[in-house]
């Protein structure tokens, strides 16, 4: 198992009802995983926790056989960079960094992402990244730009090669389709779907749009998910 | 604003004063209680040191001694004033050394004399001493230590420094015992 | 990677890093720079005195002894009588004695009555002698030898007429254009008040005092020599040990004949110092006020900024950032700000030491430092260095914080 939650419950600072209230749930790995629900139902909060950029409240998160409430607050975040790729909306990108540099930064804080692309020093590293980059459909020239000039779609392939880079147990991804129009859509998801199967990468992905889960082994929605009280946008 | 005025003025006049008494303190060699001077001197091989203090600021008094019993303690509390502490590195060896003794500071003390009750003291003599070394490395002395200007610890010193290097003067926070030498 | 990161972000805002790159070079060229003054103003002062043991004056404040005998500067002393000279002269302890008589002035440079000894004894910096660039030393009561800065500025040659008024600066209130006088010798540069002395024989100025008659042809007065005035304002002493320079100090004082003050100049220019310690540090205050000024604009700066970029911070969250790779952003800007900028500030002062260094000599006897940094202010730099660094802290802190406030993504 990937990753797997138990009796995990969260509430915002300041509030007294759970925001997050799960009681089980698991992903294998290599399984494609779809979470839908409408806005603000607390898919992001969920996907902070699983991260482990939020610590959670109470409950237990295994990513990867590792039990996140058992770590500091810096174990986690070394923890991710090893083990969690992260694919957001927008806004992926450090714009000043080219596409090739901002593929690297993962591995860039993580000497087993490194080690799994066979890369020993910076300069097969960005070599595996334009390699990776050229297979998600970006030339080495348009990968030398710096990324505020890509494209959006452009920018979100981008992510995609940095989240699966070092080939990860896990790869998160909140939304990433949902500001591109549907053809680049399911370009972008059958690219993904391709390379975490190749990878080995299990994938989490949480969209407001069901139409999607051809690509994923399963699809669950979130309110059948999560028990506890959330509220809409 | 008048009394602003008045106080400014006198303010004024005050430092200039001071300022005035010093220099004329100076240039006269009339010397301030809690301070002392001295000197190192570095010529050639040979080191000298000079110490000066008020008398009030070693003996604690500026009347001649009573009896014989004072005069003992009056000659204790001078030998109190030690050999300074050269940079052991450079070698030095103490070759002459000069002492205000309690004979030379009360002069009349030594005469029991009870007519002359009511002479002339020299209220106002110093303490002096002077110390020579001759040093094996002159070059390596990078300080001289005064150890008994921690037992006198309300004084202050203007000390003068003349040095193959060149002329200096520091002044020497009260208790503080080690003179630098750049 | 962190380095790729901080400068390419730097870059996104390179105004704002502009113009806080300048304010801390500015507080840097402040900070250094009056260090460096104030330490090339006392080695310039103690170097004109270096080769003086004592200078003996008619009794008066040693503090204004110094500096109008030496420096030309504060009032004038009384003179003491030349048989108090002819004392000094004899006495066993004393190797060598140069009479210095002042009062006139020439275009605002001061006159400087003295004899060959002053060419022969005078030393200064590390043991230099006084040398001749052009000429030679008067010889005559009618002639004068130039210090470097007042033939450079008034444009003098060998051979060239100068007319000597009486009184000090300023115009003339009264000139002898009847009998001027001759430049026979320029001396070399010498960084001391040297450069700004015009000087003449004791001769010399006898005669302009009285009335422009030259004494050369007349035969001396009995019991006097040729060349000697009634009165000299001080006289500068090498003796032949220094241990003999206290005893001969307090001797002085005692002089029957005359009331005498003699000063030691080494100690008397340490004194000026603690003197003028006030002022140095008011100004030291305020050098470092403007630094942190400039670190505390830095800061807000960085500060406003993190609001635009709390999807960057989120974007190296996810990717493994922890606390102290954020640091590494945040801090490594700020450092790098601060270093550029002391760099820059380092690189106008040297230049503003090369421009000025000319002037500086001539207008002011000042030898300006020509280092672009000393082992000496090494640990100031650092501290610059370290404060820029601790600029960073708290933006950075705030950054964390912000990120693990927002989560995986931050909600404007």
């Amino acid at each position: 198992m990937v990753l797997e939650l138990d009796s995990l419950r969260y509430q915002h600072p300041g509030q007294a009802r759970p925001f997050i209230h799960i009681d089980r749930f698991v992903l294998q790995a290599g399984e494609r995983v779809l979470l839908h629900g409408p806005s603000g139902c607390g898919k992001s909060t969920l996907l902070s926790l699983i991260t482990g950029i939020r610590p959670a409240q109470q409950g237990d998160i295994r990513v990867a056989g590792q039990l996140f409430s058992s770590l500091s607050q810096r174990r986690r975040d070394a923890f991710r960079a090893d083990h969690i790729g992260v694919i957001f909306q927008a806004f992926n990108l450090l714009p000043y960094l080219t596409a090739v540099d901002n593929v690297c930064l993962s591995a860039g804080f993580s000497r087993r992402r490194c080690e799994r692309e066979a890369a020993g020093n910076n300069k097969q590293r960005r070599v595996a990244a334009q390699d990776l980059l050229t297979r998600l459909g970006l030339d080495a020239a348009t990968s030398a730009l710096p990324a505020w000039q890509l494209s959006f779609g452009q920018q979100q392939r981008v992510a995609a090669a940095r989240a699966l880079f070092g080939k990860p147990d896990l790869i998160i991804a909140d939304e990433p389709t949902s500001a591109l129009d549907s053809h680049s859509r399911d370009t972008l998801l059958a690219l993904l779907c391709e390379h975490c199967e190749h990878a080995g990468s299990a994938l989490l992905m949480v969209s407001h749009d069901n139409q999607v889960a051809d690509h994923f082994h399963r699809s669950v929605a979130f309110s059948a998910l999560n028990g506890g009280e959330h509220h809409a946008a | 604003m008048k009394r602003f005025v008045r106080l400014e003025c006198l303010a004024g006049l005050g430092f200039g004063l001071l300022m005035l008494l010093s220099n004329l303190a100076n240039a006269a060699g009339v010397h301030q209680h809690g301070l002392a001077d001295a000197a190192v001197v570095v010529e050639g091989q040979s080191l000298t040191v000079s110490f000066r203090a008020p008398l009030m600021d070693i003996l604690g008094t500026e009347q001649p001694p009573a009896d014989a019993a004072a005069r003992v303690r009056y000659a204790d509390r001078l030998k109190q004033v030690s050999e300074p502490l050269p940079s052991p590195v450079a070698g030095c060896r103490l070759s002459h050394e000069t002492r205000s003794g309690v004979a030379a500071l009360f002069p009349e003390s030594q005469q029991h004399d009870p007519d002359h009750a009511h002479h002339e003291h020299s209220h106002h003599a110093d303490v002096e001493a002077e110390w020579t070394f001759q040093c094996q490395s002159p070059d390596k002395l990078s300080e001289v230590t005064l150890p008994f200007l921690a037992i006198f610890s309300g004084l202050a010193t203007e000390v003068i420094l003349l040095l193959p290097d060149g002329q200096s003067a520091l002044r020497l926070a009260p208790g503080n015992t080690r003179i630098p030498l750049e | 990677m962190l380095p790729r990161i901080v400068l390419a972000s730097l870059h996104t805002r390179k105004t704002s890093a502009t113009l806080i790159v300048v304010a801390i070079a500015l507080s840097l060229v402040m900070i250094v720079g009056i260090e460096r003054l104030r330490h090339q103003v006392r080695a310039n002062f103690a170097s004109t005195v270096s080769g003086i043991d004592l200078i003996v004056s008619a009794r008066g404040g040693p503090m204004n002894i110094l500096l109008y005998s030496v420096f030309r500067l504060s009032d004038p002393t009384a003179g003491i009588r030349w048989d108090t000279v002819e004392h000094l002269a004899d006495h066993p302890d004393v190797k060598w004695w140069i009479p210095i008589a002042l009062g006139d002035s020439h275009r605002g440079f001061p006159v400087v009555a003295t004899n060959d000894s002053y060419l022969a004894h005078y030393r200064y910096g590390r043991d230099q002698a006084l040398s001749l660039a052009d000429g030679q030393w008067f010889a005559g009561a009618d002639q004068v030898v130039l210090g470097s800065a007042v033939a450079q500025r008034l444009g003098y040659q060998l051979g060239d007429d100068m007319v000597l008024a009486h009184g000090a600066s300023g115009p003339a209130i009264i000139e002898h254009d009847n009998h001027p006088f001759t430049v026979v010798g320029v001396l070399s540069a010498t960084g001391t008040p040297v450069d700004q002395s015009v000087h003449v024989s004791l001769a010399g100025m006898a005669a302009i005092h009285s009335g422009g008659q030259f004494r050369s042809g007349l035969p001396p007065r009995p019991g006097q020599r040729a060349d000697t005035p009634d009165s000299v304002n001080a006289v500068m002493l090498g003796l032949e040990r220094r241990t003999a320079v206290l005893s001969l100090q307090r001797e002085l004082s005692r002089y029957k004949a005359e009331p005498l003050s003699a000063i030691i100049p080494g100690v008397q220019l340490q004194r000026l110092w603690r003197m003028t310690a006030v002022g140095e540090n008011a100004l030291r205050a305020t050098s470092m006020a403007v630094l942190l000024v400039a670190l505390l604009v830095l800061v807000s700066t960085i500060l406003a900024a993190l609001e635009g970029r709390r999807h960057e911070l989120a974007v190296l969250r996810a990717a493994g950032a922890g606390r102290l790779a954020v640091y590494g952003v945040i801090v490594g800007e700020s450092l790098l700000v601060t270093v550029i900028g002391s760099l820059l500030g380092l690189t106008l002062l040297f230049v503003a030491q090369w421009a000025l260094a000319p002037l500086a000599l001539a207008e002011w006897s000042l030898r300006l430092p020509d280092t672009f940094l000393s082992v000496r202010e090494l640990p100031t730099l650092a501290a610059i260095l370290l404060a820029g660094s601790l600029a960073g802290l708290i933006p950075a802190e705030k950054a964390f914080r912000n990120s693990l406030a927002d989560g995986l993504t931050p909600r404007n």
